[in-house]
């Protein structure tokens, strides 16, 4: 991520610096996200819901370093950069993955390091802690105790993180059974609200809490691009190969043009993304929120979009539970809500630029 | 990956805000002449301070800076509610990648410096989103005075053509080639004799395009740029640029008018309830997008390389962001516009033929499923 290192001699003199682009490093490291992210896909939708855990997958996520590689090195973590996080974290939503990485690999230990709970942090790193991130009961921010949560993203987890009134991050235990989440990709489970919760920190400072909140938006709408991704390159791939009236239908243009309204979203989204996730971790906390409530805003407007896009270039089968189409779209539909949609991330941006209104 | 500023791109931004509070007008005439006028003196100042040109190379009066730099000078304009730049990032890159050294010295300075007015002379009644087509002929004739072509034919939608000294003129010159071979790009001085126009007068009442008519008007061999039979190549490059929103000054002029809104909105001048607050940021929201990935495509062209199929996705989501943004301008603005018609309702139309010009939404998105996502082309009807 230095920028001296993408910087290719060309004729523009000293200041030659590519600034909105992936450095070499990051083709890299997204390519071999790109491969684990294979492996552990989300199983064919027969096989759906995966309701077991899936341990060994989880495991080579810690073996990878992919879980925690935004954790700072002081807490044993992988010390990564924001922008390479959210990579690993688009290809893990590329391949609809179930293995529980966004919510128990990335949000929980980054809340829990931001906390200064070093040995729960020590807990994930190894992967033997298996806690996942709290939000409240309308998915709108992090848990608070004592009140209905959510342990989101929870498949195998024990517990969840929630902050008290003081804003002291607390572990909750969850109860026994799961909700019935649209998103068959990711299990979600209610807090137990009668076990009592377990202080692990001090207070932490309201600028943690809105850095804390710019990176989540920044990761989730990675998450998104990667189910737009897929979308794209799924229903293209469809389109290119089902024959009606003697042709492929994806030479009729008004199939097309489908398609490349789909890629259109899907490349705003990702540059919306790029800069939301560089910001996170290079920008004070307010700019960053503001850069990441843009692309969160934008990825949950346009990711709604495009797997419907996908839906109707797929035809019929897009309907049917044995296509991958509809887990797209149950993805899209818990990512877009969890954090804010896009109207919420609008009224927030228009209290920012436009000054609270009277 | 990084977005920062650099030191010099910092201290390049920080001469820009200055300049630009130093020396832009607040408004511009709504009136045809004095607005032509008064953006033409704007752009000559633009050059004069050295804002013009920013990636051309030195020694043709440019700056040889990197692409980065043009999404920096379009944001800032914009930003601080300016007019936009000179839209010759199409022209002058076509020159830049295909003229001669005598045609880049003859020519560029000119152009860059807005004191010789270009237009381009591609579209015909019969040959529109189908441009191929162009029956308009250009035939090699000897004369005493040397080698000529002898231009036959009639051009439209073009641009500023009142108002030039030259038209870059696409024409059919290789009668015996295939269509997309067969064409050539020649400089047409408009003052050359068998030259007529006639105005178009806008839906909106403005006056920016005309229709030419070559009636054997006739311009020297060496006119031409590139060789016989190489016009198609250089529409499509050129094309590239023009679809490129920072190429030609279009971020700028959207920035613009969002800031114009927020302002208007945050002073009090114009009262917003919740739903018109939403909308403006949701404009924010499309027009900051397009912004990135703006920075994205400049930053892509670091290398050197020149804008391919992929220019269509950045021209597909101006249009999407100019749509919305100009739908949220009348939204917020309510009664108005509409009982005083002038710039929002310019504006306004202008925003529709976004989706229109230089290659329209549905050009845009056969190239983009075509040529991007590789979807086979359809059997021409031809």
């Amino acid at each position: 991520m230095t920028r001296s290192a993408d910087a290719k001699s060309i004729n523009f003199g000293k200041d030659s610096l590519v600034h909105a682009a992936l450095s070499e490093d990051q083709v890299l490291l997204a390519a071999i996200a790109g491969r684990l992210a294979d492996e552990l896909a989300c199983p064919p939708p027969n096989a759906l819901p995966p309701v077991e855990d899936d341990i060994a997958g989880w495991r080579s996520l810690v073996d990878t370093g992919f879980s925690c590689m935004h954790v700072p090195e002081t807490f044993g973590g992988g010390g990564a950069h924001s922008a390479d996080a959210a990579l690993v974290v688009e290809q893990f939503g590329r391949t609809l993955s179930a293995v529980p990485l966004l919510g128990q690999g990335v949000l929980a230990p980054e809340l829990a390091s931001r906390a200064g709970a070093t040995e729960l942090v020590a807990g994930c790193v190894a992967g033997e802690q298996r806690v996942t991130i709290g939000f409240d009961a309308v998915l709108g921010e992090t848990a608070r105790c004592g009140a209905p949560a959510f342990a989101w993203d929870a498949r195998g987890a024990t517990h969840a993180l929630a902050l008290d009134a003081a804003d002291r991050l607390c572990l909750v235990a969850l109860a026994d059974v799961p909700v019935a989440c649209a998103d068959i990709t990711r299990v979600l489970r209610r807090v137990d609200l009668d076990a009592p919760a377990q202080v692990l920190s001090e207070p932490v400072e309201p600028a943690v809490l809105t850095g804390l909140h710019a990176f989540a938006l920044a990761m989730l709408s990675a998450d998104l691009v990667g189910v737009m991704q897929s979308a794209v390159d799924a229903a293209v791939e469809y389109v290119a190969a089902r024959v009606q009236f003697g042709v492929a239908v994806g030479t009729f243009q008004a199939v097309q043009h489908l398609a490349a309204d789909a890629k259109v979203l899907l490349e705003g989204a990702r540059s919306s993304m790029w800069y939301a996730a560089w910001a996170a971790d290079e920008l004070d906390p307010a700019d960053a929120l503001l850069a990441a409530r843009h692309a969160k805003a934008y990825c949950s407007r346009v990711g709604r979009e495009v797997v419907e896009l996908q839906t109707q270039l797929f035809g019929g089968i897009a309907i049917t539970w044995e296509e991958r189409a509809h887990v797209r779209v149950r993805r899209v539909l818990l990512d877009r809500v969890t954090l804010g949609d896009e109207f919420a991330h609008e009224d927030a941006i228009a209290s920012t630029r436009l000054g609270v209104r009277a | 990956m990084d977005y920062r500023d650099t030191a010099d791109e910092a201290a390049f931004r920080d001469r820009l805000r200055a300049w630009i509070a130093a020396n832009a007008p607040r408004s511009l005439p709504h009136a045809a002449e004095a607005r032509v006028a008064a953006l033409n003196d704007w752009h000559q100042a633009m050059y004069r301070g050295g804002w013009v040109g920013l990636t051309f190379p030195v020694e043709y009066g440019g700056h040889g800076m990197s692409p980065v730099y043009e999404a920096i000078l379009n944001d800032e304009l914009g930003a601080a509610g300016a007019p936009p730049p000179p839209a010759i990032g199409h022209i002058t890159n076509a020159i830049r990648l295909f003229g001669t050294d005598a045609q880049k010295r003859a020519h560029l300075p000119g152009l860059l410096s807005s004191t010789v007015r270009w237009c381009q002379g591609f579209s015909e009644p019969n040959a529109g989103s189908d441009l191929a087509s162009i029956s308009t002929r250009a035939t090699r004739t000897e004369t005493p005075a040397g080698a000529v072509y002898r231009i036959e034919g009639q051009k439209i939608w073009t641009s500023e053509a009142v108002w030039s000294q030259w038209c870059l003129l696409l024409a059919r010159t290789e009668l015996d080639r295939p269509a997309h071979r067969s064409l050539s790009m020649l400089f047409v001085p408009l003052a050359t004799p068998g030259i007529e126009y006639r105005e178009i007068i806008t839906a909106y009442g403005t006056r920016e395009f005309a229709e030419v008519f070559f009636d054997g008007a006739e311009v020297p061999a060496e006119n031409m740029l590139g060789g016989p039979g190489d016009g198609w190549k250089i529409a499509m490059a050129l094309l590239g640029y023009e679809r490129g929103p920072a190429d030609v000054g279009w971020v700028a002029r959207l920035t613009r008018m969002l800031t114009v809104l927020e302002d208007d909105v945050r002073t009090g001048r114009v009262v917003a309830g919740p739903s018109e607050r939403r909308a403006i940021a949701h404009a924010w929201v499309e027009l900051r997008t397009l912004q990135l990935h703006v920075q994205r495509t400049m930053s892509s062209r670091v290398d050197g390389s020149t804008p391919g199929p992929e220019g269509s996705i950045d021209k597909l989501l101006v249009t999407r962001a100019e749509q919305l943004l100009n739908h949220v301008n009348l939204q917020v603005r309510g009664a108005a516009p509409i009982v005083n018609d002038g710039t929002e309702i310019e504006a306004y139309f202008w925003s529709r033929a976004q989706s229109i010009f230089g290659g329209t939404q549905q050009i845009q998105r056969n190239i983009v499923a075509q040529r991007v996502l590789g979807l086979p082309r359809p059997e021409p009807t031809r």
